[in-house]
């Protein structure tokens, strides 16, 4: 049977070799990017050495230490989806201004078509 | 339109740069443009009747050929402040110039870097090329947020560095000089200001190294007769009267100092020759040049690569260009000219010519509104033709009921229509062009409020005083535009109010945001409104593009600007076709509602209570 330390730490390698590929790849952007290589090396690190899990929960006072490391990882999420709600919401604010800029170019060389006919 | 130049000084300083801002600053203000000056003020000298609008902020010292003014981030605030420009527009070099990176009020603004020259470190000691190592970083930061970059001439764009990067974003408007300052000269006022009677060359610049004029001085010196008054002083002046010495020719050359407008004008309108000898692409376009080709003057400059000189001259048509630093090169081409008397005065017309055609200055202005309109959608102001405003009307799929509209529109007496198509699969936008409307069709799908942004931006770009909105579907009439218009000339912005119209439920929904946001309007939703400059341009703007709806975002953002919203009682029809886009299905309604609740509350105003 595989030790279950073996596991996590090769389950944080695979994580942290992915993402490289993937920024090698130009797949995510380099902001994100840095963001999922830090939980790859924490996962790596939380892998290869899991008391420490169970000494911050000590030490934070929770006494599953699981809970803890399930409450860590729900607030990773949610952080990383509200960064992505911000990011959509400029993105989108970028395209419409793009859309409507585009409209008015359009318009514009369609007047300078017409008026040089 | 305001603008606010920042450059290094202003006349009467000396220097090429200085008049062309001079020109620049007074043909815009004659053209309407609410043109102001901050610059650096010369030191030990007052200037007591400078007008309102031109701010001279004292410099300290200065280093390395820089002024250096800790007050100016200050003054630059206040004028800010004063002037309430739409974009600063930055003339470089000028080292104040970075401290508008800092300046949270001006960083607001569009930004306009007019490029001037390159700053050229090649022959600077050590200390100057390490100072120049900072520079770049700023110089970089400020070319990286302008909008839009000006340059003087192609060749000299292609040839600079730190422009590389930005190509996109120059565009070439050459420079002008005011033609005011430049009257015709008498000829009987020109009598004796030669010594002798061979070809009058004349050269005008400051005494330094790159100017070139050892060149000069040299090629004249080795043609019989030939006679060159110099106009500037500078440091060179010792070595450059060894060199005339060391040439054996007195009694040819004089060298006049500086002299006034007047006198200037005098030579050049006098001179068979101008000559600028320049041996570095620090002569970025020689304004001279223009002066002498103004009076009909043929010129000699150097075949200088990379620098706006080669393009002012073009060899054989209004000039002639030799190599910088050959003297042969030079003493050849003046030989030609004193032997040709038909040909100086062939390349003098052409000279002339080219002058009234690109470089008078108020061609240059009118460029420059140009560009300030198209890539910072900033208004050309006053609105010649445009006191009216423009009709914008967002269609989705409207085509039963467009052109109807559109027709009622133009016979109430509103020339300008702009229908913005969001999308429509149906004949709408065909329908509207074809009963004499503009039209723009964005790609992209935005809903009733981008489209009518889109309505807005294409006002600004066009100079239009304000803009009515209007829906496609009929609802409401076109008489009552002209009530909206007379309303506008006391209020930013005003509201065609019909309360009576639609269900109980809108109604209640009314109230409901009544008492949320504190407005006291009767009609928050509706899309017939008129809306001024100032509320134009807010609404155009970045804050303004995330919402979904033209009604209580939108009065949230003018409210908040402290823009005047007054409201007057309309009759709206019934619709005449197609269904409200808010209140469509009780889905919508209820996402409608929530949203926009969610809305009042994220844009609640600390320490104001409510919207009040």
């Amino acid at each position: 049977m595989l030790e279950m330390r073996t596991v996590a730490a090769a389950l944080g390698v695979g994580l942290a070799l992915t993402i490289l590929y993937l920024i090698r790849r130009d797949r995510i952007h380099l902001r994100e990017g840095f963001f999922w290589f830090a939980v790859a090396a924490l996962s790596i690190l939380l892998g290869s050495w899991p008391r420490l899990i169970d000494r911050i929960a000590a030490v934070v006072g929770i006494a599953y230490p699981p809970a803890l490391l399930f409450l860590l990882a729900i607030i990773v999420l949610l952080l990383r989806l509200l960064l992505t709600d911000m990011a959509l919401a400029r993105t989108r604010r970028d395209l419409r201004r793009l859309n409507q800029r585009l409209a008015l170019y359009e318009a514009g060389a369609r007047d300078r078509r017409d008026d040089g006919s | 339109m305001h603008i606010l130049h920042i450059g290094k000084y202003y006349p009467p300083v000396p220097g090429g740069m200085e008049r062309y801002l001079g020109d620049l600053v007074a043909a815009q203000r004659d053209a309407g443009i609410e043109a102001a000056a901050l610059v650096h003020a010369e030191p030990g000298k007052r200037h007591a009747d400078d007008p309102p609008w031109l701010m001279r902020c004292p410099v300290w010292r200065r280093l390395l050929f820089a002024p250096i003014s800790p007050r100016f981030p200050f003054w630059l605030g206040r004028a800010i402040e004063r002037y309430r420009p739409d974009l600063l527009h930055f003339h470089m070099p000028n080292l104040s110039a970075f401290w508008a990176l800092l300046l949270p009020a001006a960083r607001e603004k569009g930004w306009v870097v007019h490029w001037h020259a390159d700053v050229e470190t090649g022959r600077f000691p050590w200390s100057m090329r390490l100072a120049y190592a900072f520079y770049r970083v700023f110089e970089r930061a400020l070319l990286a947020r302008a909008a839009l970059i000006v340059v003087t001439s192609r060749n000299y764009l292609l040839a600079s560095e730190p422009l590389r990067p930005w190509r996109e974003k120059c565009r070439v408007v050459p420079l002008g000089v005011d033609p005011v300052r430049l009257p015709d000269v008498p000829p009987e006022e020109t009598r004796g200001l030669w010594p002798g009677q061979g070809l009058r060359v004349l050269a005008v610049g400051r005494l330094t190294y790159y100017k070139g004029f050892d060149t000069l001085i040299r090629a004249v010196a080795g043609l019989p007769g030939a006679q060159l008054l110099l106009v500037g002083e500078g440091e060179e002046r010792p070595y450059l009267e060894r060199v005339w010495r060391e040439a054996g020719q007195p009694g040819r050359i004089r060298f006049m100092g500086e002299v006034d407008d007047a006198s200037r004008n005098r030579l050049l309108a006098s001179c068979d020759v101008f000559c600028l000898p320049s041996r570095e692409r620090t002569e970025a376009f020689g304004i001279v040049l223009m002066e002498a080709m103004r009076y009909g003057r043929p010129v000699v400059a150097s075949d200088l690569s990379g620098s706006g000189v080669t393009w002012v001259v073009e060899d054989g048509v209004n000039g002639l260009l030799a190599g910088p630093d050959a003297v042969p090169a030079w003493r050849e081409a003046l030989q030609r000219l004193a032997q040709e008397p038909a040909y100086r005065s062939a390349l003098g017309a052409a000279g002339r010519r080219r002058y009234w055609r690109e470089f008078a200055i108020a061609r240059g202005a009118a460029s420059l509104a140009h560009l300030y309109a198209a890539d910072l959608e900033v208004a050309m102001a006053p609105p010649m033709g445009h006191d009216a405003p423009l009709i914008v009307i967002p269609a989705l799929n409207e085509a039963a009921s467009i052109g109807v509209v559109i027709d009622s529109v133009q016979a109430a007496g509103w020339r300008d229509v702009l229908v913005v198509d969001d999308g429509s699969r149906d004949e709408t936008a065909r329908i509207a062009a074809e009963h004499g409307a503009s039209v723009l069709r964005p790609i992209l799908k935005q809903g009733a409020w981008g489209a009518m942004q889109t309505g807005i931006r294409y006002a600004i770009k066009h100079g239009y005083a304000g803009v009515i909105t209007m829906d496609a579907d009929g609802q409401h009439e076109a008489a009552y535009l002209g009530h909206l218009f007379a309303a506008g000339r006391t209020a930013e912005v005003v509201i065609g109010a019909c309360p009576q119209r639609g269900s109980r439920l809108r109604r209640m929904a009314w109230r409901y945001f009544r008492v949320l946001t504190g407005f006291n309007f009767e009609d928050l939703t509706s899309g017939l409104r008129y809306y001024g400059p100032a509320a134009c341009r807010l609404l155009a703007g970045e804050d303004a593009t995330l919402l979904e709806y033209q009604d209580i975002g939108v009065l949230l953002l003018l409210q908040q600007a402290e823009l005047s919203i007054a409201e007057i009682p309309v009759v709206m029809n019934s619709r005449s076709s197609g269904a409200s886009r808010v209140f469509s299905s009780w889905w919508v309604v209820a996402r409608y509602m929530i949203e926009t609740t969610l809305l009042c509350f994220a844009k609640w105003q600390v320490g104001r209570g409510r919207h009040a």
